[in-house]
């Protein structure tokens, strides 16, 4: 089975600076996490960023073997690629099933002819798409929170409601910048068990992450960067192991 | 695509009893389960009786002026407070609305001179935005202040259209299948009524999901991208919206006065009637609907009641906005939740 | 050939005025990220003051004309206390809206005091001309080009070998990050507010002679140093000038071989079109995103 996204030789500059060296990553549909990890100004989060289409970049991204474009972000979420982001992005002013709602991807309806002369076959849509939130708001948690506005809600909530955002969409590939950032000890166990009930319904992950037993838990695969050079990769016990990994991480004299 | 295609597995976490009960039934976002039904009721009531307290022409040029201004603040409040899009082009669009409405219904009657003013307008703010759509918000300002002096130019100088100084003469009343519209009585009521249909279509507007998006894009930016939102599209649509209020508010002026003149929107006049407009949404509030509309009565009637004031009109505008960006960012209609807040803030010092 | 050497100097200055506004856009754009809509009427006033200090007045020139850049950096010292300073944490919006709103107010206030009646300074060095190659240029286009060179000097100098400019930079490439370094940014921003306002204002003692003084001079002019900071770029107070130049040699070229009867429609279309074809101009510095 081919790959569902292929990233041949990415590199992106930011004037003298090269921040992603190039990498290669290539992930599996149907579940596969790969983690990506790397000392502080490795490029792990410039990677993603330019996979998701935000900064341009050389090289090439390929979902299903067809070829996409950089610097178009909306081309990337409509082939089924979304991501979150280091702090949690949600719109404080919107509640909860509306943050949810807004990445459903039937978009009939949603504009000004739903809103004026087509309104009750609008009604009929909504409520499929209410009833896809509620259960996708479930599924993270949240859903006594479906009503409240989301400048309410803890910063591990606002974590998970950006995960709801993201399964609304139905992705087939999420890509995660450090999900468990700032989390405490029971929240990050609760944020792994919901993305390997995420995996196991058949949705690949690209994980930034530092905690290592979170990747552990998670990871079939890492992906160590070091100065925006890829310098092992492997299972997440065998990298551990890695010389070059080591001396990235602890410093020569190990 | 169909809700039953997608088999979302039974959750891993185990629920509490009170989210399955949630679960049961259909989560229904707020939004849709406010009611306005008594406000929409008191405001058709006080828009109807206008007529018995007023009763000079002097009264009902007030009481039409106030209905276009707001037509013209419902129109920048689609753009501003719903889109997030900062413009200046208010007086262009009002202007190319009017002009187009009065060559249109000089031939072919006043309903295809709305309509088509209205189209025309739309198009020419969706072009605008379309154009403009990789340009930051304080560039979009800018280049809306230019493209407005520009059209403004464009009409002083094409006088075959605009009628030059005299103005453009003998635009038909305002008629609707027959009827019409030849008392001011009888305009204040069109006026009164068209308002209140754009204000109906903002309210359902705002109570659909192409709000939802449309904030979303507005507050979260490239995330909206990332997220596959059409962000351009939502906010092209939104701002071609509200233009076409402004289109709809020039052809009804040429309707109801009989003749439109630049000095309407000459480059002077044009600064303040964006002005004007801006303070009125400012004034009366970005919370809601009715801001802009009260904004738009009180800054029509308070300068016929303060008239004495006419040589400080732009220090007295200017000083306005400066305050009520300073002091009430909520505006008019903020008011009384701010004074629940307070009071509520007040007890909760003297329970103390 | 006369002609056109004729119809290039004056261009360079009127491109010179609108870069002496643009530096102050760009210099308020670099502290604190807002694009001030006061800045044109801060030449205005800058004219009025020479005007009022030099005529109604009737001190000698080099006084008033110092005074009148030291009143100018008060009420930009003002603008920043009323209009900036209590909306900081506010939307980008509100910022923009008062200072709109502040240009307003410096123009009724103008037009209160002084009415509308256009007014005049008299030029320095006389109404005299310069020959070159046939083309007469006259003494005030040439001081308004020798003093846009100067100061543009002297802000350079400022943003790169002073403490003041060290602070400028450092802001205006990661604000955070600055102001955790202990940058006091409540004087910066009053400081530039100040300054800009001060070149500004030396721009209205440099064009009130040439153009009369009316209430709605700056904001006519400001058009173009809009479009100069848009093609200039944002962030680049070297750019703006230079597109400032470019945009006001090419503004007296059209009107002097193509149109001449458009003259007033010229700021607006190049400032449009600069914006369609280059809109993303500011993009890097308001993306609100943090990765």
């Amino acid at each position: 089975m081919s790959a569902f996204l292929e990233c041949k030789g990415l590199t992106v500059r930011f004037g003298g600076v090269v921040a992603v060296d190039d990498v290669s990553l290539s992930i599996e549909d149907g579940g596969e996490v790969v983690g990506l990890i790397g000392p502080n100004g490795s490029g792990k989060s410039t990677f993603l960023n330019a996979v998701s289409g935000l900064v341009p970049a050389k090289g090439r991204v390929e979902v299903e073997g067809r070829s996409v474009p950089f610097g178009r972000p909306g081309v990337m979420a409509r082939n089924g690629v979304f991501r979150t982001y280091q702090t949690p992005q949600v719109d404080a002013e919107l509640t909860c099933i509306e943050n949810t709602l807004v990445t459903s991807p039937d978009l009939a309806l949603r504009g000004l002819l739903g809103s004026w002369p087509l309104r009750p076959a609008m009604w009929r849509r909504e409520k499929a798409r209410w009833q896809e939130a509620g259960q996708v708001l479930e599924r993270v948690g949240l859903l006594d929170r479906a009503n409240r506005r989301a400048a309410g809600l803890s910063y591990g909530e606002r974590r998970r409601l950006e995960i709801a955002r993201a399964l609304m969409a139905r992705p087939r590939l999420l890509l995660m910048d450090e999900p468990a950032a700032g989390l405490n000890t029971t929240e990050t166990g609760r944020l792994a068990d919901l993305l390997s009930e995420v995996t196991s319904s058949g949705i690949s992950l690209v994980l930034i992450e530092h905690k290592i037993a979170f990747i552990e838990q998670l990871c079939h695969r890492i992906i160590v960067l070091e100065l925006g050079h890829e310098i092992a990769s492997g299972p997440p016990k065998e990298v551990w192991l890695d010389p070059a990994v080591m001396r990235a991480y602890l410093g020569e004299a190990v | 695509m169909s809700v039953t295609e997608s088999s979302s597995p039974p959750p891993a976490s185990p629920l509490t009893s009170a989210s399955e009960k949630l679960a049961a039934r259909l989560v229904r976002p707020t939004v849709y389960t406010r009611h306005q039904l008594r406000t929409w009721l008191a405001v058709v009531v006080v828009a109807a009786l206008v007529p018995v307290v007023v009763t000079s022409g002097y009264g009902y040029n007030i009481a039409i002026n106030s209905g276009l201004f707001a037509i013209l603040a419902l129109g920048f409040y689609f753009q501003f407070a719903l889109a997030g899009q900062f413009s200046f082009a208010t007086p262009a669009y009002y202007a190319v609305g009017a002009y187009t409405s009065a060559w249109v219904s000089t031939s072919h009657g006043f309903l295809l001179g709305f309509i088509v003013a209205v189209v025309v307008t739309a198009v020419l703010g969706g072009l605008t935005k379309l154009l403009l759509a990789r340009s930051p918000l304080i560039h979009f300002a800018i280049a809306t202040l230019a493209f407005s002096g520009l059209v403004i130019i464009i009409l002083e100088n094409w006088t075959s259209f605009t009628g030059g100084d005299q103005g453009k003469f003998g635009i038909p009343a305002a008629s609707l299948f027959g009827y019409q519209f030849d008392t001011q009585t009888k305009q204040y009521y069109l006026i009164a009524a068209v308002a209140l249909i754009c204000t109906a279509l903002l309210l359902l507007f705002e109570r659909s999901p192409a709000q939802r998006d449309l904030t979303f894009v507005r507050d979260m930016g490239l995330v909206a991208k990332t997220s596959g939102l059409r962000a351009n599209y939502l906010q092209v649509v939104a701002f071609a919206a509200g233009a076409a209020y402004m289109g709809a508010a020039g052809s009804l002026l040429g309707a109801t006065t009989g003749f439109v003149d630049l000095n309407s929107f000459s480059s002077a006049a044009s600064v303040s009637v964006a002005l004007l407009v801006l303070l009125m949404v400012l004034l009366g509030g970005i919370g809601m609907v009715w801001g802009p509309i009260i904004g738009a009565i009180v800054l029509t009637v308070l300068p016929q009641v303060l008239s004495s004031w006419q040589n400080y009109e732009q220090l007295v505008y200017a000083l306005a906005i400066l305050l009520v960006i300073l002091v009430l960012p909520g505006g008019l209609t903020s008011l009384p939740t701010e004074f629940r807040a307070r009071r509520a803030k007040f007890r909760q010092r003297a329970e103390r | 050939m006369a002609r056109f050497i004729s119809i290039l100097f004056s261009g360079i200055a009127d491109g010179a005025i609108t870069g002496l506004i643009a530096i102050g856009i760009v210099l308020l754009f670099k502290t604190t990220g807002v694009v001030n809509f006061a800045q044109g009427d801060l030449l205005t006033l800058g004219a009025y003051f020479g005007i009022w200090l030099l005529v109604d007045l009737n001190l000698p020139t080099g006084l008033s004309y110092v005074m009148a850049i030291i009143l100018s950096f008060g009420v930009g010292v003002v603008v920043e206390r009323v209009g900036y300073a209590p909306l900081r944490k506010r939307p980008l919006l509100a910022i923009v809206i008062s200072t709109f709103a502040l240009s307003l107010l410096i123009e009724a206030v103008i037009g209160l005091i002084f009415t509308n009646t256009p007014r005049t300074l008299p030029p320095p060095f006389g109404s005299g001309v310069w020959h070159l190659f046939g083309a007469a240029i006259p003494y005030q286009d040439v001081l308004i080009i020798v003093v846009t060179i100067v100061v543009f000097l002297l802000i350079q100098g400022m943003l790169q070998r002073t403490t003041l400019g060290r602070q400028v930079r450092a802001v205006s490439s990661d604000r955070e990050a600055a102001l955790l370094q202990g940058i006091r940014a409540g004087r910066l921003t009053m400081i530039m507010f100040g300054l800009s306002a001060a070149v500004a204002g030396i721009g209205g003692l440099l064009i009130a002679p040439v153009l009369s003084a009316s209430p709605t001079l700056g904001f006519t002019l400001m058009l173009g140093s809009f479009a100069a900071v848009v093609l200039g770029g944002f962030d680049r107070v070297g750019g703006a000038v230079a597109a400032a130049v470019v945009v006001g040699v090419a503004q007296q070229l059209l009107a002097g071989y193509v149109a001449p009867n458009l003259n007033e429609a010229y700021p607006f279309i190049i400032l449009l079109v600069a914006l369609v074809f280059r809109p993303e101009g500011l993009v890097k510095a308001t993306v609100g995103v943090r990765y």
